[in-house]
Order: structure tokens, then sequence, then C-alpha cells
């Protein structure tokens, strides 16, 4: 286990980002079964989200309101069903390549494990690293489907030295299937002093009962069990988040991580007002859905998997070869006659020169012109999304920059809810289907509120 | 334009619609109707036989548009097809550019004419797009758009031709209306053609109340699915004028490309390759001597896959200005015989006559030979003289225009 001393290292800030889908716990019963007693409602993934996509969501909105460049991050962690997809879709977002990576099962006690890691490889480049974890309800459905409430969504923390939140090291504590021993976890924490705020990962709001019975003289902070659901991977990160939002400085904080083998607690200190968003102001928007939605959403793209291709067909390696332009909405600047070209192509259409520079794109524009996509109109590679979500919205897009593309929305506005010509979007990278097996990702439309101003060439998050 | 003038001699099309008939059938449906027409030239007097004769000996080439013929045979249906007639023998090749394949077939017979290569030149076009799965059905209608970056982010072309729509309503103050007086004109129309896919007339109200398929695009501002197949035959001057006492001529072809993606485009509200392909047509008119211009045409069948893209299309050939096409339709003087304009689609137009991808190039240029030679019946537009095709290939990618007159036009 990580010990203290050294460079007190911690977390930085930290960044939640729910699955766009939210539907009522007894909805969703109703359809699936298995949902714990207490939980509220849940947050699932939308047709278009995986967990690379909601792992980015929370990476670049962390990245981006720290004002960090992506240049300066010494390590990237994650933890996650596909980690490994995962770790190497942001790194490819993040243009880093050559970032060291580490990744960590999906499960509660291995995100935490990878926090500790972490943290350990902090203290080892002295420098910021990057810890995710995110788990979606969609494309899960292929790794054994279970149904047990589980949510959707992606945490990031920036974790370094000069941090305002110390972590002050944990302990393992291990019983290899046999029930959690809590009694035992309560007095080890009381004896390292009373007087802290203890936040408990849990997986059901019963499992959440038993901390609070056996709590003592620890005061536990509220958790977003009831309304988002099981949040897996998320949970130790989430509850921290979720905790550092009561926290006043010189609180001492500690996440209990209870595991099904292991069970781990880890203990910090708040040194300063943590720079950290209310947890709960992330929960909104939310595409309000039923339990019949749900399921068409999660079963979407489920004969897809190893099928031939559907449709209109773009090989793999040209989407993957489009990957900057897809995911990063890098364009062209010309050599000859100076104009930005976005998408990239072989030949200038002004002037026709061969010769380009990179340009990253800002991503950000306004809607030229709009349209609902309704039944006879979608090409039949998206009838899974439209059986899933019913008509959805497109748009064709002036870039700030001056060239226009062609995006279908997504979230809260896929249905076309309070869009109009000349309001303000921001492109981002979702899924657009699953073709053979393989998910292809491509940029799509996100409202921007207007405020949201130009902050110049060179921003691609 | 090419050396030798050029006339149109010949015509003929099957039905339109949903058929069940092979591609082969359909086109030698159409054949059969060139051959009635070659017969009522008596064109078998110069090959001493009949008119099957007369071709048998003098094709010189043949161009046959299709996109993909329902997909049964990608590779030489040409040859099939002039096989399936009896002509095997004639050189020919598949034209393809979406839905302006005929259209392109027809330049391209007229070039081979007028340039001498030979002296009769067949064009025309045959689509079979019914009776396959309808995901099908959606991948073949689809694959003329941008793929990469159109498609990938959920447009086909009714999605293609909405968002120019709502630009256009946007800009000009088009509105629902506007558009819905275009299907209710060529749904009058087509109810006056025997071989149109639809028969029956709509009014105002049916178009707005329906379904819609693409905001701002219902049911009724969208063509439909069609079978069908058409052909013209064109020759040099002589032999045209051995054959009819007064030819009609091609006094001008003008044709463009553009960009695939509508979003690569200056302006969504208009269709570059079209202003200029017809730019072009009109130059070549003005170029063999001619004073006609496009005030001067009584019949266009111009290219209304959607509704918007009439309006788009007679804003861009100039027939009346920017933004002014949804007044200038809903007032009535595209109806036939209004004395205000041209007769637009007087065939019924793709709406109602339909679409078969590629033959609907051809199947414009076959109204304008029944047209101009007063054989028009119920759909005749009184002393026809001059008329214009206009063929429009996905959502503009490729546009071909034709300008025929008869007599001292």
């Amino acid at each position: 286990m990580m010990t203290t001393g050294q460079d007190p290292v911690g977390v930085l800030s930290g960044r939640f980002v729910p699955g766009a889908l939210r539907v009522d716990g007894s909805e969703y019963q109703k359809a699936h079964g298995g949902v714990p007693a207490g939980i509220g409602s849940l947050r699932l993934s939308d047709v278009d989200e995986t967990e690379a996509t909601l792992a980015w969501d929370a990476a670049a909105a962390l990245l981006r309101d720290e004002k960090i460049d992506a240049g300066a991050l010494k390590g990237l962690v994650v933890a996650s069903l596909d980690a490994e997809d995962t770790a190497g879709f942001l790194s490819k977002l993040l243009a880093r390549t050559d970032l060291e990576v580490q990744t960590f099962g999906g499960t509660r006690e291995s995100a935490a494990g990878g926090f500790v890691s972490a943290c350990e490889h902090v203290q080892a480049t002295h420098g910021p690293v990057l810890f995710v974890a995110a788990q979606d309800t969609t494309w899960s459905v292929r790794n054994g489907d279970q149904d047990g409430g589980q949510a959707a969504g992606a945490v990031a923390l920036l974790l370094g030295t000069d941090a305002p939140v110390v972590c002050q090291g944990g302990r393992s504590f291990h019983h290899s299937g046999a029930p959690v021993p809590v009694r035992d976890i309560v007095k080890s924490l009381n004896d390292s002093g009373a007087d802290r705020l203890v936040a408990v990962a849990a997986s059901s709001p019963a499992g959440l009962n038993t901390w609070e019975k056996s709590a003592g003289g620890l005061k536990l902070a509220p958790s977003l069990l009831d309304q988002v659901g099981d949040l897996g991977p998320l949970a130790p990160a989430v509850a921290l988040l979720t905790a550092l939002g009561q926290c006043e400085v010189g609180t001492r904080l500690a996440i209990v991580v209870p595991g099904s083998h292991r069970s781990l607690t880890l203990s910090f200190q708040v040194g300063e007002t943590p720079r950290v968003a209310p947890v709960d102001r992330s929960l909104e928007p939310a595409v309000a859905t039923d339990a019949g939605t749900a399921r068409r959403v999660r079963t979407a793209w489920v004969d897809a998997r190893g099928a031939q291709p559907r449709g209109a067909y773009v090989p793999l390696s040209v989407f993957q070869a489009q990957d900057p332009a897809r995911l990063r909405i890098v364009g062209q600047k010309c050599g000859g006659c100076r104009k930005l070209l976005f998408p990239p192509r072989e030949r200038c259409p002004h002037c026709g020169d061969a010769k380009f520079e990179d340009h990253p794109f800002s991503g950000k524009g306004t809607i030229h012109s709009w349209t609902m996509i309704r039944k006879g109109g979608a090409p039949s590679e998206f009838a899974p999304l439209q059986t899933a979500r019913g008509a959805y919205a497109v748009a064709v897009v002036e870039l700030m920059e001056g060239p226009r593309v062609a995006a279908m929305f997504t979230g809260p506005a896929l249905d076309g809810t309070g869009l109009e010509i000349g309001a303000h979007v921001r492109l981002v990278p979702r899924l657009v289907y699953v073709q053979e097996g393989v998910p292809r990702y491509s940029f799509k439309a996100l409202p921007a509120p207007e405020d949201e101003a130009p902050e110049g060439e060179g921003q691609s998050l | 334009m090419t050396q030798r003038r050029v006339a149109m001699v010949a015509a003929g099309m099957s039905r339109f619609g949903a058929l069940g008939k092979s591609g082969t059938g359909l086109f030698a449906e159409a054949f059969e109707g060139l051959l009635q027409e070659l017969d009522s030239v008596d064109a078998g007097d110069q090959a001493d036989g009949s008119a099957h004769a007369f071709l048998r000996k003098r094709l010189g080439e043949a161009f046959i548009g299709s996109l993909a013929f329902g997909g049964a045979q990608l590779g030489n249906p040409a040859a099939l097809f002039m096989e399936h007639v009896g002509l095997a023998g004639v050189p020919t090749r598949r034209v393809e550019n979406a839905c302006a394949s005929s259209g392109f077939a027809i330049r391209d017979a007229v070039a081979a004419v007028g340039s001498g290569r030979t002296d009769l030149a067949l064009a025309g076009g045959v689509e079979v797009m019914n009776d396959v799965p309808d995901a099908h059905k959606r991948y073949w209608l689809g694959v003329s758009g941008d793929t990469e970056w159109e498609r990938t982010a959920g447009l086909t072309f009714p999605g293609v031709y909405a968002l120019m729509a709502a630009r256009h309503m946007h800009e000009f103050g088009t509105s629902k209306e506007h558009l819905a007086s275009v299907a209710v004109k060529n749904h009058a129309n087509g109810a006056l053609n025997p071989k149109a896919q639809f028969q029956k007339p709509v009014d105002m109200e049916r178009v707005l109340s329906a379904p819609s398929v693409c905001d701002p695009l219902g049911l009724f501002d969208c063509c439909s699915t069609t079978d069908g197949a058409a052909m013209v035959l064109f020759a040099e001057e002589q032999l045209a004028r051995e054959l009819v006492d007064d030819p009609i001529w091609v006094l001008g072809s003008g044709a463009a490309s553009d960009t695939l993606a509508v979003h690569d485009r200056e302006n969504v509200t208009q269709m570059p390759a079209t202003q200029m392909a017809g730019g072009l047509a009109l130059f070549d008119v003005a170029r063999s001597g001619s004073r006609l211009s496009v005030e001067d045409v009584q019949v266009a069948e111009l290219h209304d896959c959607f509704t918007i893209a009439e309006l788009m299309a007679l804003e861009d050939l100039g027939f009346c200005k920017k933004g002014e096409a949804g007044e200038y339709t809903q007032g009535g003087a595209t109806k036939r015989d209004s004395g205000e304009g041209p007769a637009v689609n007087p065939s019924g137009g793709l709406k109602a006559k339909g679409h078969p991808l590629g033959a609907t190039g051809a199947a414009q240029a076959v109204e304008v030979y029944e047209q101009l030679m007063g054989k028009a019946g119920k759909r005749q537009v009184a002393d026809a003289r001059v008329a214009l095709t206009h063929n429009v290939g996905g959502s503009g990618a490729t546009c071909a225009v034709h300008v025929f007159g008869r007599g001292d036009a």
C-alpha cells in the first residue's frame, strides 16, 4: 500500500460526467428487474456513448477547466472494463500516444488500486497524472449484460504534487469472499483519529445502510447512489468528489471501497478549498427516458457485433486514418492559398495545391441549417439508432474558422430540443455506429452556451 | 458545341411505377416505343426493311444510364440490354452519374453524333428500384452522396435536401405552401400522363398534412422509388431531315460537376452544377447563332426529386430571381399554358411520373420529344417549340442541361 511522506501527493481537481440517459428506477425495474431497492433513478449511456467517449468527456472538461495542456501530463491511469481500448482512445484525443499508461479493471477495488498506483506515479515523476474511471451500459451488453442497476459515466481526477487534497495513504482488508468486515474497517478509521468525514463507494443503498448503522462517531457523506445507480469503478472517485463538496479546510476525509475479496480505505487531508465543481450539477442536463427506450438503446448495436457491414460502408482503415479529423477536428491549412480546410482532402478545392499543414480547429461553430430525420429519412445503417431514440437532429455546422460540416446531434438535443439556425454548438467525439463488431467514432454536435467565447486557434478540447 | 447539327428523331419509354418487371424487360418496353416512332417516320425505308433493320444497319453508339439496375448486373449491363433488344454488336457502355446518368448519356450521344463519330446514337436509361429489400433499397438510394462525411452524420437524400430547404426558408421566407404547390402542380400534370407512376391529383391540404420525412419535407415533397426505362435517338442533320420534315434540334448541351457534400458548397440554397450547366447550355445555344434565351423556353423538364429542388432549379437556371421561386410557382406561372412562364414538368416530373434514377434524364427528353412533336395529348403545351431538360445527380454533384428547339426556333 502507498505510504505517506515524500512530497504530498493528491487530488488537484476532478470532474464527473454521467451517462446522458436518465430513467426512473421503478421504470427500469419493470423492464429489466434487478434494481436494488432505494435507487430512485439511473443514469445510462446513450446510444452514441461508450466508456471511451464518456472518459473523454470527463477528461476534456477537467483539462479545459484547469487549463492544463495535455503535453504537461506525466501519466494516464484508466480503470474500466475495456481499459486498454479506452486508454488508447484517450491517448489519441490527448495527442499523446507517448504517454505512460496503466490500465486497471472495471471493479471498485480495481479502480481504487488504480488510484493508488496513479498517486505513486505522481511521486515518481513529480508531474500531473490523469486518472480516469469509466463505465457504460450499452456497449458492455456484450460482456455479460449484468442487470444490477449499473450506471454509466466517467470520472476524471487530476493528481499531482502540492495538491489541495493530499492523499495520506490507506489500508487493504483482505476477506476473500467473506462479507466485508465493516466493524473492523470502522474501528481502524476511528483508531486513526475521530472527527473524520467518510464517504462509502457502495454498490447499493442497502449496502450504504450497513455502514450508516455501524458508523458510530464517523460522519457519513451523502452518496449519489440513489440518483445514478451503481457506478462500479467510478464509485471511489465520485464518492471523493461528493464528499469534497461537503468539506471545509482542515477536514480529514476517508473513502471506503467495499469489494468482494478485498476492501480498501483511502485517507485524505483537505488543505485548501478544493477546485471541484459540485458533483450534482453534472447531473443536468439529462435525457429523460422510459424503460422501453432504455432497453432499445441498450441493445441498439448488439446485432452489429461481428456482423457484415450494413449500409454504405466506410472501411475501418479509412475511418481510423481519419481519426485526427473525426476525434480532434484537425483539418488543414493550404500551403498555397493559406485557406483553412475541413475535412482534410488531397488537393485544395480553392487553388489546387497539394501541400498542407495540420490545423487544429476549435470544434466550435453555429448551426447553418438543420433538420429532423424521421421515418423514411435515415440511412439503413442508422436504423438501430432511429429505432432506439426516434427521430434525430442533423445540422450543417459552420465552424468558427469558416468551413462547414454535417453533424448529428447528441444528448438532449438529439431530438431537436432548442435548436435553431444561428445557435452555437461544439463538436464532441461520439459513437457513430458499430460495423463488423468495431465501434466507429466521429464528431457529433452539442449545443454550447453563447458565452463560451472562442479561445483562438489550436484549441481542440 | 459539336461541329454538326444534331436532331432528336425518336423516343420511347416504358410505364413508370412499381412494376415487378425486369430491367431488360423495361428496356425492351421502352425500345418498343422507340421503334413505333421510327415506324411512323418510315425509318424502315432507309434499310429496305423494318425500323429495327434500320437501327441494326445505322446505330453507331449506345449510351445507357443506370445507377445499379437493382444490383442485378453491375458489370456489362449495357451490353446485356443491347443484346436483349437484338442490337448486339453496337458499341455500348453504362453511363453513371447517379440520377443524372441518362442526362449525361444524352450529352455523350449528342457529342458522338456531332463530332462525326457516328450518324446515329442512342441515349437511354433503366432503373429497377422496387422488389428489393427495404434496407437494400435505402442503401442504394443513399450511395450517391458523400459517404464519408455526410452519410456518417446520418444523412441520405431527403435529409440533405431538407437542409437546403430549411436554409432556403430561413433566407428567403420560402414556405411549406410554396413547396406544396410544386407537388400539387406536378401531380395534376401526372394525372394526364398514362405512363406516370402516380396518376391522381393531390390537393394542398393533403400535401401539407402528410407525415414529415425530414423537416420541412413531408411525404409529398419527396419522389418515390420507381422502376422504368426510357430512350431517345439522335441523328446527324442530313439523316434527320430524311426521317422528319421538321426535326427537333439539340440547340445546346451543358454539364458540370460540383462537390458531393452540400456542406462543402459556399451556399446551400443553390446548386453550382445547375448554374454552370445551364449557363453552358445557353452559351452553346448562342454560339450556334440562335438568339434564344431562358425567357423563350416554353417547356422545362426540371429535376424535382424533392419539391425544393424544382424551386432551386427555377432560380439557378434563371427562370426567376433568387429567392422568388416559391411565389413564382404558387402564383401559377409554371402551370401548363399559364402564359406567364414555362410549363414546368408537364410530364408530372420526378414527383408524379416517377424517378427511376438512371432513366430519368432520358424520360425528360422523351417528354420534350412528345411536346415538340405535338404528340403530348392532354399534356400538350400549345405551340411548344423550345424546351429545356435539367437532370441532376444526387444532391447536385453532377448536372446536365439540354436545350431543344423545333422549326424556326
